[in-house]
C-alpha cells in the first residue's frame, strides 16, 4: 500500500492521494498501536458472545457435543422454572436498595472530603480502599466473620444484652447484609463525585450567598444539577455493576438462606457450573444482557430531561 | 522517504510487541500446572500422564508422597499432579473434559458417576479386572458394586464409606444419659437428644439437612428410595413419608432440641460442627469424616449406626468414599490401571495414603494397616466391621443431576425450617422441581 506510484497527474491530485495515504497509514499505525485490545476484544469478548448466542439455542452439558433444541431454552426459562423469577426478583430489590443508597452515600462523603479540612487526602483514600478491595474474596470472607453467630456484630450486641443471629443465614436479613458490603464500597462512586464537585464554579455559590440562599437551596439550586452529569455517569455504571454483582453473593451466602440472596449471576454461574447446563446458562447470560440494555437505554433516555449540561446551555443561549 | 520508512518501521516493532506478549502469555501456562516444582523439560519419559484430584492440604502431601514412590519405582513413568479444594473441583473437571483435555486419571463422587459415564467420559476398567492388571483377589465384590453403571466399571472404589451417628461419650455420662446401642428407633433417638438437651443445657443433636442423606436413609427402612432404578423419575410414592420426616424435625426444632435454621445453616463446616464446639453431642456424619471431627475438636469421640425403623430395619448401606476413573482418551490406559492397582494392593502405598479415601477396600491391605494407624482411623475400619452386620443393599445411582437434586432437596428442607414453608407445601414443590430437574437433565 506505501508503494503506490505518485507520479505524473495533477498537482491537486497528488496532494489528495498522498493525504489518503498518510490517513490510511496513520490509521494502520493506530489499529497496530490497539491491536493487542483490539486482538483481545475480538477472541476475548465478541467470540466468546456469539458462542453463547449460538449455545443459549442448543442443550450442551459440558461433557458431550451441543445439540440444537431452538427456543427451548428460553421457554423453559419463562415457563418452567420458578427460580429464575425468585432470583429476578433478588436482583431487582438489590439493585434498586443497593445503587441509591451507595450513591448517596458517595456523595455525601464527596461533599463532607471537599469541605476541604486537614487531612482530607487521606480520608478520601481511607474510604477509597473498600473499593478497592471490595471485589476480594478477603473481605467477603471478613463480612462473613463480622455478621456471622460467633462475629463481631453480635459481640457487640451482646454488651447490651440482644441476642443476634447469623445474620447471613437470616432470610429476613441476609439480602439486607449483601447490600450493606455493596454501599460501604462507595469508593470508585466517591471519587467521581469529589472531581465534579471541584468543577462546579465557586462563582455560583458566592453569587447565591449574596443572595441570601441557605445550605439547602445551594445543594438542590447549585450542587446537584452541576452535577447531574457526574451523577448519570455514576447511575449508569451502578446500576450495570448492580446486576453483575456475583463475587458476594457466591462466596458469603451462596444464594442461601432458601435463596433469599439468589442473585441473577450466581444462578447463572450455578447452572453453568454446578448444574452443567451450559446451554440454558447461555440463554440466561442472554436474557441479563437485555435487562442491563433496556434499563440502560431507560436512563439514557429519561436523562435528556433531568442532565445538565453546560454546554448545551451555552450553546441554546447563544442561538 | 525517510517517514515511510519511519512508519514501516514503528509498524514492524508494535506488531513485534504484540506476538512477543501474545507469546508470553500462552508459554507461561503449561508451567504453571506443573505443581511437583519439577519440570519435565528435557528428559524423556516413555509414560505421561496427568492425576486429578480433590483434597485437603494433607490429602495433596500425602498423595505427592505417593506419587514419588511411584516414579521412584517405575522410572519410566512421570505423573503430572493436578489438585485443588472439592469447590472447584467440578467446574474443573468438566471444562477440562469439554475442552478435550481431560485428565488421564481422575477422582469422582458417586453422584457424578452417571453423568460423566452416560456421556462416555470414563473408560470402563473391567478389562484391566479381567487381565489381572488391577488385582482383585482380596476385595469383595460388594466393594466394587457402586462403580458399575451400565455394567461397565466405570470407578474403582478407593474405600469404604457410611454414615455414622458420632457422639461425646463423655458428654453422656456428664448427663447420666446411657448411649445408643444399634437397633435404637427414630423415637428412642428423639428421646435422647431431649434428655441431653435438657441435662447438658445445649442442643441435643444436629439436623442432618446435607444432600438428602438422612431422608434418603430413611425412605430405604420403608423400603423405597429418592429415585427410581434407571435415575428417570423418583423412586417413592407416598407423600406422607417426607411430610412425616419434616415434622420429626420440625418438632424437634420447636422444642429446642435441635437448633433453629440459622445455626443449622452457620455450621455445616467442619470447624463449625455443633460436636466440635460441643454445642451438642450427637451429629450425623460420614464415617470417614471421624478423622477430621476429631482433630477439629481435640477430644474423643464414639460411632454408632443411625436410628433403625421400629420394625427393626435399618437402611444402611456401605457406600464408595470415592473413586478413581480413567479417561477413555488416556494414551497409556494399561499404565494408569497399573497405578491403581499400585494404591490399590500395595502395602507400601496404603502406608503413605492411612486410609484418607475411606477404608481399603482390600482386606488383606485392611488387615495389614489396623495395627498401625492411628485410632480415628481404626474406628473407621471398627466401624465399617460393625455396619456390614447391618447394611442393606447399596440403592442405584442418582440421575445424572444428582447434585442439582441435592440442592432442591437442601432447599425443600430449608423452607420448611425456616418456615417459609409447611411440610405439605414443600413435598409439593420438591417433587414437582425435582421432576422439572430430570426431565430438564
Amino acid at each position: 500500500m506505501e508503494n503506490v506510484p505518485v507520479q505524473g497527474g495533477k498537482k491537486r491530485q497528488v496532494v489528495e492521494t498522498t493525504l489518503k495515504q498518510r490517513t490510511i497509514r496513520n490509521n494502520l499505525i493506530g489499529y497496530a498501536f490497539i491491536s493487542p485490545w483490539l486482538i483481545g476484544f475480538i477472541g476475548i469478548i465478541v467470540g466468546p458472545m456469539l458462542y453463547s448466542l449460538y449455545l443459549s439455542f442448543t442443550h450442551y452439558d459440558l461433557l458431550s457435543a451441543p445439540s440444537w433444541i431452538g427456543m427451548e431454552n428460553y421457554i423453559n426459562i419463562f415457563t418452567q422454572d420458578p427460580r429464575f423469577w425468585t432470583t429476578l426478583k433478588v436482583t431487582f430489590l438489590f439493585v434498586f436498595i443497593a445503587v441509591p443508597l451507595r450513591l448517596i452515600f458517595a456523595l455525601a462523603i464527596a461533599m463532607l472530603m471537599n469541605m476541604g479540612f486537614r487531612g482530607a487526602g487521606v480520608y478520601s483514600l481511607i474510604y477509597y480502599v473498600p473499593s478497592i478491595i471490595g471485589g476480594s474474596v478477603a473481605v467477603a470472607v471478613i463480612w462473613r466473620q463480622i455478621f456471622g453467630r460467633e462475629g463481631a456484630l453480635n459481640h457487640v450486641l451482646a454488651w447490651f444484652n440482644i441476642e443476634g443471629y447469623n445474620w447471613f443465614a437470616h432470610p429476613d436479613y441476609a439480602l439486607s447484609v449483601l447490600i450493606l458490603l455493596i454501599v460501604w464500597q462507595f469508593g470508585s462512586p466517591m471519587v467521581i463525585f469529589l472531581a465534579g464537585l471541584r468543577q462546579i464554579p465557586s462563582e455560583l455559590y458566592e453569587a447565591a450567598a449574596v443572595d441570601g440562599a441557605n445550605a439547602f437551596h445551594r445543594f438542590f439550586r447549585i450542587t446537584i444539577p452541576m452535577l447531574t452529569p457526574v451523577i448519570f455517569f455514576n447511575l449508569v455504571f451502578a446500576v450495570i455493576n448492580g446486576f453483575l454483582t456475583f463475587t458476594q453473593a457466591f462466596l458469603i451466602t451462596a444464594g442461601g438462606p432458601i435463596d433469599r440472596t439468589l442473585l441473577y449471576a450466581l444462578y447463572l454461574y450455578q447452572n453453568a457450573f454446578e448444574y452443567f447446563r451450559m446451554g440454558y446458562a447461555s440463554a440466561l447470560a442472554w436474557i441479563l444482557l437485555l435487562i442491563i440494555g433496556i434499563l440502560t437505554a431507560l436512563i439514557f433516555l429519561t436523562s435528556k430531561k433531568w442532565v445538565y449540561y453546560e454546554s448545551e446551555g451555552g450553546k441554546q443561549g447563544a442561538q | 522517504m525517510f517517514k515511510k520508512g519511519k512508519s514501516k518501521f514503528s509498524i514492524t516493532v508494535v506488531f513485534l510487541m504484540v506476538a512477543l506478549l501474545l507469546s508470553a502469555c500462552t508459554s507461561s501456562e503449561p508451567s504453571s500446572q506443573d505443581t511437583d516444582g519439577q519440570s519435565a523439560d528435557g528428559e524423556d519419559y516413555d509414560v505421561e500422564f496427568r492425576f486429578l484430584w480433590w483434597g485437603n492440604q494433607d490429602r495433596h502431601d500425602r498423595t505427592l508422597a505417593l506419587i514419588d514412590r511411584y516414579e521412584e519405582l517405575n522410572p519410566h513413568v512421570k505423573i503430572h499432579p493436578e489438585f485443588l479444594g472439592f469447590s472447584d473441583y467440578a467446574d474443573r473437571l468438566a471444562t477440562q473434559v469439554a475442552g478435550g483435555n481431560a485428565p488421564d486419571l481422575f477422582q469422582m463422587v458417586d453422584r457424578w458417576l452417571p453423568m460423566y459415564a452416560t456421556r462416555g467420559q470414563l473408560a470402563d476398567l473391567q478389562p484391566y479386572i479381567d487381565s489381572d492388571v488391577i488385582n482383585t483377589e482380596h476385595i469383595n465384590q460388594s466393594s466394587l458394586d457402586p462403580g458399575y453403571i451400565d455394567d461397565e466399571l466405570v470407578g474403582l472404589s478407593t474405600g469404604s464409606n457410611t454414615f455414622a451417628l458420632v457422639y461425646d461419650p463423655d458428654l453422656f455420662e456428664e448427663a447420666d444419659v446411657p448411649v445408643l446401642e444399634p437397633g435404637y428407633t427414630w423415637e428412642e433417638f428423639a428421646d435422647t437428644a431431649r434428655l441431653l438437651a435438657e441435662r447438658l443445657d445445649m442442643y441435643g443433636t444436629y439436623v442432618d439437612v446435607n444432600h438428602a442423606r438422612s431422608f434418603g436413609h430413611y425412605l430405604l427402612q420403608h423400603a423405597q428410595w429418592l429415585y427410581n432404578e434407571e435415575g428417570t423419575g423418583l423412586g417413592w410414592e407416598d407423600e406422607q413419608l417426607f411430610v412425616d420426616f419434616m415434622n420429626y424435625w420440625l418438632d424437634l426444632e420447636e422444642e429446642g432440641v435441635v437448633p433453629p435454621a440459622d445455626v443449622v445453616e452457620s455450621a455445616n463446616t467442619i470447624e463449625n460442627y455443633l460436636i466440635v464446639n460441643e454445642q451438642a453431642p450427637m451429629q450425623i456424619i460420614h464415617s470417614n469424616q471421624i478423622v477430621a471431627v476429631t482433630n477439629a475438636a481435640d477430644r474423643e469421640f464414639e460411632m454408632t449406626i443411625l436410628p433403625s425403623h421400629e420394625n427393626g430395619n435399618t437402611g444402611a448401606y456401605v457406600r464408595a468414599s470415592m473413586f478413581f476413573s480413567m479417561s477413555p482418551d488416556t494414551e497409556h490406559p494399561e499404565e494408569v490401571a497399573k497405578f491403581m492397582d499400585w494404591m490399590t494392593n500395595d502395602v507400601e502405598a496404603n502406608e503413605i495414603i492411612q486410609g484418607d479415601r475411606g477404608v481399603p477396600v482390600s482386606s488383606a491391605i485392611r488387615e495389614h494397616l489396623y495395627s498401625n494407624v492411628e485410632r480415628t482411623v481404626q474406628q473407621q475400619f471398627d466401624y465399617i466391621d460393625l455396619i456390614a452386620d447391618y447394611a442393606g443393599d447399596v440403592p442405584p445411582p442418582p440421575p445424572p443431576a444428582g447434585s442439582e437434586l441435592d440442592d432442591v432437596f437442601d432447599r425443600a428442607f430449608y423452607n420448611v425450617l425456616y418456615k417459609a414453608m409447611t411440610p405439605e407445601e414443600a413435598v409439593e414443590t420438591y417433587r414437582q422441581e425435582k421432576i422439572d430437574v430430570i426431565n430438564r437433565q
